[in-house]
């Protein structure tokens, strides 16, 4: 069963946040947690049903495979997406929309220089068009360039 | 009703309008043909662009993405044996078989008929149902509401694929998630650890852009590299050519309209399930059924036509009781709340105009989808053939401004990549995002009306729980809840015994 380890993992996760969260509903007054209290532990119920059945289940325990790819992935994605938005603060919008196309593009394994600043320079005007010109969204607050 | 009518298609003579439903046909059939970009995605994606528009533009963008993306799934079924989308799974069957027996043209033709006209069907089911099924609401109470947020989420956790258990865990942690921020009646302050972006909760754009976005930039990223097929070609005959052999297929049409619009309706169920039933049905009323699965024209125009059938269909139970039936609909409904819009009545009698005029909107854009589809089909071929290198970093810069733009705030981008982390963590863990989805949306809905419920019982849960099975409409809908989980055992047993054997 491919799924055994996890689901252990899983129940054994949402078990510790049920735990955490109720913990701190159970801290607020009452008229105003009662619904979040009813939710953790309701949460907790399902996850340690699901760890009951997937301990009694039997057979081979072969799981997260294929999974290092997707753990580099995500790592890729969320550094480069926390990056952004901690430089949209000071840099201008522009510059750092080019720059995280063209790192990401370059990252992933785009290597043609020529192609990765037409896309570049195309979707950061694009999207610069859209949403700041065209939806009048106010602009990050970068202003050192 | 005929006033309404004449109100929704006074909307639809702003030439904005038009050109917003253009711009979401043309847009979803993108998305549809790029495989692993769901329409869900597309309309997460799409939110935040039409935040700014009138909100019947705006919905009138959605719903053409909703529509084409759908359909667009076909393209690459049929061309590549690719299905763009899950809905299109039954029509590469005999799509791509047709296809490499040099009929292409006819079975994209054939294809785009006969969505629009599937999708023509439900809206008109949409049209007459809605404003019916919506006046039921008017007897609604708050146990009512309530125990209808919590039989959403129950039928969506329940029939989710895999363990039920997850299905249910999922849904229970939209709800929790959704506790974040003020509570409604009191006011005093639950899980926002004094960050101020949480104050009034989490930003429900934010929160569908990453459950949705970020897991599929992920996958995109992981599995890198662009799709390298040779398509079929077309032939040369023009594809309105084959108009006339639609119709030699009237009782497939009907049929295959009828079960995928009674799929929509039915929470939980889907476009791919719709597209297998009619596709089943079909084969066994055929006079030449040993043709199916070789490259038969009635396999592709049942499917077609009943995966495009299940659009309106899921929207009656949205825009009627807030009920979404699919992870689209869910995100649609995100899409209506952001414009102040609430399901039910009012949303037919006061904001006829907004409603009106969205529904006739999909219209136009079932309409649209021959020409448009049509001509655009080769072109498709050629999109899908985008590396993902290049792919994912506009997607996910798409993402991040999209969320930014919402309130323009950048605490906005780090809620939207904590939510994409669970996302995320429900692919690994193989947990169905819907539930959690629909417990994100529907939250604020059912803590209020159970605070509101328990108010009118001076807090006394026994009276509650006597109240929900002693009112008709309550008690109906919590036999369907537990109907629902009934249903969700049944199939989870089936799927272990097939997982055994």
């Amino acid at each position: 069963m491919r799924t055994l380890h996890r689901d252990i993992v899983l129940s054994v996760l949402v078990l510790l946040v049920s735990v955490t969260a109720g913990w701190v509903a159970f801290h607020y007054p009452s008229d105003s947690s009662w619904f979040p209290r009813v939710l953790t532990v309701f949460l907790g119920l399902m996850a340690m049903i699901l760890l009951v059945r997937s301990l009694k289940t039997t057979g081979d325990v072969d799981i997260f495979d294929g999974q290092a790819a997707q753990a580099r992935a995500a790592g890729i994605v969320f550094a480069a997406a926390i990056l952004y938005a901690l430089s949209i603060q000071f840099v201008s919008f522009e510059i750092v929309n080019f720059l995280f196309l063209v790192v990401m593009m370059y990252v992933l394994g785009q290597r043609n220089p020529i192609v990765i600043a037409c896309v570049a320079t195309v979707a950061m005007l694009l999207i610069k068009l859209l949403f700041f010109v065209l939806l009048d969204v106010s602009r990050p607050p970068g202003s050192w360039f | 009703m005929t006033d309404q009518l004449l109100i929704g298609l006074s909307a639809l003579a702003d030439p904005i309008m038009i050109g917003a439903i253009v711009i979401g046909v043309l847009g979803g059939i993108l998305i549809g043909v790029l495989p692993g970009l769901t329409s869900t995605l597309g309309v997460a994606l799409l939110i935040p662009v039409t935040f700014s528009m009138p909100p019947q533009v705006g919905l009138a963008m959605l719903g053409g993405i909703y529509v084409a993306s759908t359909y667009s799934g076909a393209i690459t079924a049929i061309l590549l044996n690719i299905p763009g989308t899950p809905a299109a799974v039954a029509t590469l069957l005999d799509g791509y078989p047709m296809s490499k027996n040099g009929q292409s043209t006819r079975a994209l033709a054939l294809a785009t008929f006969g969505s629009s006209i599937g999708g023509l069907v439900s809206v008109a089911a949409l049209l007459f149902l809605g404003p019916l099924l919506a006046r039921l609401s008017l007897y609604f109470g708050p146990p009512e509401y309530f125990i209808l947020a919590i039989f959403g989420i129950t039928v969506i956790a329940s029939l989710s694929a895999g363990a039920m258990e997850k299905g249910l865990i999922a849904g229970a942690a939209g709800l929790l998630i959704s506790t974040v921020g003020y509570h409604p009646l009191t006011g005093s302050m639950r899980f926002s650890f004094g960050a101020p972006a949480l104050f009034d909760g989490i930003p429900l754009v934010a929160a569908l852009i990453g459950l949705y976005s970020i897991p599929e930039v992920i996958d995109m990223i992981a599995k890198r590299g662009s799709i390298k097929h040779r398509a079929a070609k077309l032939e040369q005959r023009s594809p309105y050519s084959y108009l006339p052999e639609l119709f030699r297929h009237k009782v497939n049409l009907v049929r295959s309209s009828v079960i995928g619009t009674l799929v929509g309706i039915v929470p939980g169920v889907g476009s791919s399930v719709a597209g297998f039933i009619a596709y089943d049905a079909a084969k066994r009323s055929s006079r030449s059924p040993e043709k199916f699965g070789k490259g038969s024209a009635e396999g592709v125009i049942a499917s077609e036509t009943s995966n495009s059938a299940v659009t309106g269909g899921s929207l009656v139970p949205l825009m009627t009781l807030g009920i979404p039936g699919n992870p689209v609909t869910a995100v649609m409904l995100g899409g209506l709340m952001i414009h102040g819009l609430q399901p039910g009545a009012e949303l037919f009698t006061t904001n006829a105009k907004v409603s009106f005029g969205f529904i006739l909107s999909l219209v136009i854009s079932n309409l649209l989808l021959v020409p448009i589809g049509l001509l655009f089909a080769k072109y498709c071929v050629k999109v899908i053939e985008v590396p993902s290198a290049i792919l994912a970093p506009v997607i996910l810069l798409l993402s991040i401004i999209g969320t930014y733009s919402i309130r323009g705030s950048v605490d906005d981008i780090f809620v939207m990549l904590a939510l994409g982390a669970i996302g995320f963590a429900c692919k690994v863990f193989a947990a169905p995002r819907a539930p959690l989805v629909l417990g994100l949306v529907l939250g604020t809905l059912a803590e209020s009306e159970l605070e509101r419920s328990l108010a009118l019982v001076q807090g006394d849960v026994a009276a509650f729980a006597w109240q929900l099975v002693s009112r008709p409409i309550s008690l109906v809908i919590v036999c369907l809840c537990v109907i629902a989980l009934y249903q969700g055992i049944v199939q989870h047993r089936r799927h272990s015994r097939v997982l055994d054997s």
